[in-house]
């Protein structure tokens, strides 16, 4: 038997991840427990998980893999202030003690938590994201892509998976980064660096893309097989604290938009511009990819491939004939792509693809779940009201039935997932066919920007009623066309016509479908199969009995700048700070007029920091 | 050791070794990577050479060896004392309370 945990910290999203025999046992984000937004630190509370969830001693570890070469990313480093010098003083001056006293200690981290001898390895970064993508996907050979901002040395990496090996073929560079440059689109746009590219990206469809050829002009130059070079004129990432500089200001008329100041025209029009961009160059790789890997399907990770609207214009494309998209595709899957890696590369054991056709990430749920009895003890101790539904049926019934009175419904079932997406284990769900569960679940639950877009969960077996997508998105990384005959026309002549009030545009119903139809008529789906998960698949299948709709609303289990929930704990206090109507807690239903009173103000909202 | 005092010694650092090393190499026209495009039909790059796997005790030598094999002998020779330094700071969790999230911290 070979036990490997993978382990991914010191930059952003620590995780660990436990892998026997080549199959995926647990994997959890740092995040979850310390409860600290995309907690870069070493994770010690998801290495204890891990083993704990694979009865595992530290001693029956083979190897412990770092996810990345300390001495190659210290290299870039130095060579990356030699090259600026005597600029960048300031940037080592700040970020470099941490870099030279943390990140090159890995192993000692490793060797003081668990108190042995364990034999630690190091791997590369993009390697490690490679593996994520290749090893738990359905496919015996395939091409795959890892985008992102960077590791060591690259930012993007061109490889070939083939049974149990996994070879990289080609490289990009530092300074040269597709990652980098929507980061700096992010910053500029006013959000943050590896935690707002979602929200720009949720943005492009308010604006035009009338940036773009001024982006293909001085920014970005792409070859046509996809590789590309930055033009560093442009960007303040070398040698200053800021990504962009004066000339990238003045190429986009004016400074930066200062974080949390109104969303003008032109932050819309960026969005759309920066979008258009990295789709074409996405675009551009892949068909590269296809033609020198010789393969049919395409695994993709690193944080770009989070791109789901990128990830759907590539599926819509056809380059390949499938795609698979690990579901942690940011740093924090390194730590399961290492695992991976170590156990098939290094220790030699052979890769079995799934004789279904399906993928060997169980669905993301592989982090904790809480038992019944777990959920009583702690809502007893607490001495909070609560009503038991232990048959499945009839607690699906009675979620839907509060999901179609407009009720907000906070969902804890079974496995926490792994990666950035709620999937219906830590998820807040709404109904979508009210055109005002947009506003409401982002102002009165979310506490986040009016104009984000929700997902929806749609049953897998009915997700081609209501979207353009013929292939099973469980993972939600696709973005597909809500289909023709759901679409409504709504009025954007204000907005045309100058009036920057995205709210107006949300509140009008533009599908039968309205919280989950984005302004462009997209929406990022999830299909949900009943093997993957059986409870949320059956309320799926209660709301469709009552309504007619198979689709809820579903974001993830946490207010804006506050990690996902993770335990009961979390989840109630989470509940009680928001406008949730229903808590549902494994078989425990828990009604919000019910419980006593909790904080009366919301002083609590200073513990998150606003993402 | 407070971060305060990192921060002085890492600005140390570079001032007495790193910007000197820096200008030498300067000097003799070493370029570690391109600042914009030229005039290559393709912008890929061979992946690293070397195992996937590596036990990794002795930081140093790793670095020298690595920075002979590019040769830097400038660099090879910093690597004992970006060992030291590195041995210098106190080990502790990073914090990034000092560095904006709006930021891409590089390192």
């Amino acid at each position: 038997m070979t036990t490997v945990l993978g382990i991914a910290c010191f930059y952003h999203d620590a995780a660990a991840a436990l892998v026997r025999d080549g199959d995926i046992v647990a994997a959890a984000q740092e995040e979850r427990f310390s409860r600290k937004k995309h907690d870069p630190r070493f994770p010690r509370h998801a290495i204890n998980y891990c083993l704990e969830e694979a009865f595992v001693e530290p001693d029956a570890l083979d190897a412990v893999v770092f996810y990345d070469d300390p001495v190659l990313s210290f290299d870039r480093v130095v060579k990356s202030l030699l090259a600026v010098a005597p600029r960048g003083e300031d940037v080592w001056a700040k970020a470099g003690p941490s870099f030279l006293g943390v990140k090159l200690f890995a192993a000692r981290y490793v060797r003081d938590l668990l108190g042995q001898d364990v034999p630690v390895l190091f791997t590369r970064h993009h390697l490690s994201h490679a593996a994520s993508a290749f090893y738990p996907s359905p496919f015996e050979r395939a091409a795959v892509l890892t985008l992102d901002g960077v590791g060591e040395w690259a930012t993007t990496s061109l490889a070939l998976g083939d049974g149990s090996a996994l070879r990289t073929l080609a490289e990009i560079h530092f300074p040269h980064s597709l990652g980098l440059l929507y980061s700096a689109f992010t910053y500029f746009c006013g959000f943050k660096v590896n935690s707002g590219e979602y929200k720009l990206m949720g943005l492009a469809p308010y604006g035009e893309p009338r940036f773009a050829d001024r982006i293909r002009e001085n920014l970005i130059h792409v070859r046509p097989d996809g590789s590309f070079r930055l033009d560093m004129d442009y960007f303040g990432f070398l040698d200053s604290p800021v990504v962009t500089n004066e000339r990238f200001a003045a190429l986009f008329e004016g400074p930066p938009r200062a974080p949390e100041s109104k969303i003008t025209r032109r932050e819309m029009d960026l969005a759309a511009s920066i979008q258009i961009v990295t789709e074409e160059v996405v675009l551009a790789l892949a068909r590269h990819a296809r033609s020198v890997a010789d393969a049919p399907d395409l695994c993709l990770a690193g944080g770009v491939a989070l791109n789901c609207v990128a990830n759907g214009v590539l599926l819509r494309e056809k380059v390949f004939d499938r795609i698979w998209i690990q579901p942690a595709a940011g740093d924090a899957g390194g730590a399961l792509g290492a695992a991976l890696a170590a156990s098939h590369l290094h220790f030699g054991v052979p890769r079995r693809v799934r004789e279904d056709g399906r993928d060997a990430q169980r669905g993301s749920y592989l982090g904790p779940a809480y038992s019944g009895e777990e959920v009583r003890a702690f809502l007893d101790w607490h001495d909070l009201p609560y009503e038991v539904v232990s048959d499945r049926g009839a607690r699906a019934e009675r979620i839907a039935a509060a999901l179609d009175e407009g009720k907000v419904v906070g969902l804890l079932s079974g496995r926490m997932e792994f990666g950035p997406r709620a999937l219906g284990g830590r998820s807040v769900l709404g109904d979508p066919r009210s055109a005002e569960t947009q506003t409401l679940m982002n102002l009165k639950i979310k506490y986040r920007e009016s104009f984000r877009p929700f997902a929806p969960s749609v049953l897998a077996e009915r997700a081609s009623r209501y979207f353009d997508l013929d292939v099973e998105s469980p993972y939600m990384l696709l973005v597909a066309p809500v289909r023709e005959e759901r679409r409504r026309p709504f009025d954007r002549s204000a907005f045309d016509a100058g009036d920057d009030d995205m709210l107006a545009m949300v509140r009008q119903a533009r599908s039968d479908v309205p919280a989950v139809t984005h302004l462009d008529y997209s929406a990022r789906v999830q299909t949900v199969r009943e093997d993957d998960q059986p409870e949320y698949h059956a309320i799926l299948e209660a709301f469709e009995r009552r309504t007619g709709c198979a689709a809820v609303v579903n974001t993830s289990f946490n207010v804006r700048g506050e990690p996902i929930v993770c335990s009961p704990q979390d989840a109630y206090r989470c509940f009680m700070r928001t406008e949730m109507d229903l808590l549902v807690l494994e078989d425990c239903l828990l009604w919000k007029e019910k419980q006593p009173e909790s904080e009366s103000d919301d002083s609590w909202r200073q513990e998150y920091e606003l993402d | 050791m407070s971060s305060t005092e990192d921060e002085r010694r890492a600005r140390r650092f570079y001032r007495r070794h790193l910007a000197p090393t820096a200008e030498r190499l300067r000097a003799r026209s070493v370029r570690f990577f391109a600042l914009g495009p030229d005039e290559a039909e393709s912008w890929f790059e061979p992946p690293p050479q070397g195992s996937d796997f590596f036990a990794l005790e002795d930081l140093e030598g790793a670095l020298r060896e690595r920075w002979q094999a590019d040769g830097l002998p400038e660099l090879a020779a910093l690597a004992s004392r970006l060992a030291e330094l590195a041995d210098a700071l106190e080990i502790r969790e990073q914090d990034s309370a000092d560095v904006s999230p709006f930021v891409y911290v590089m390192y």
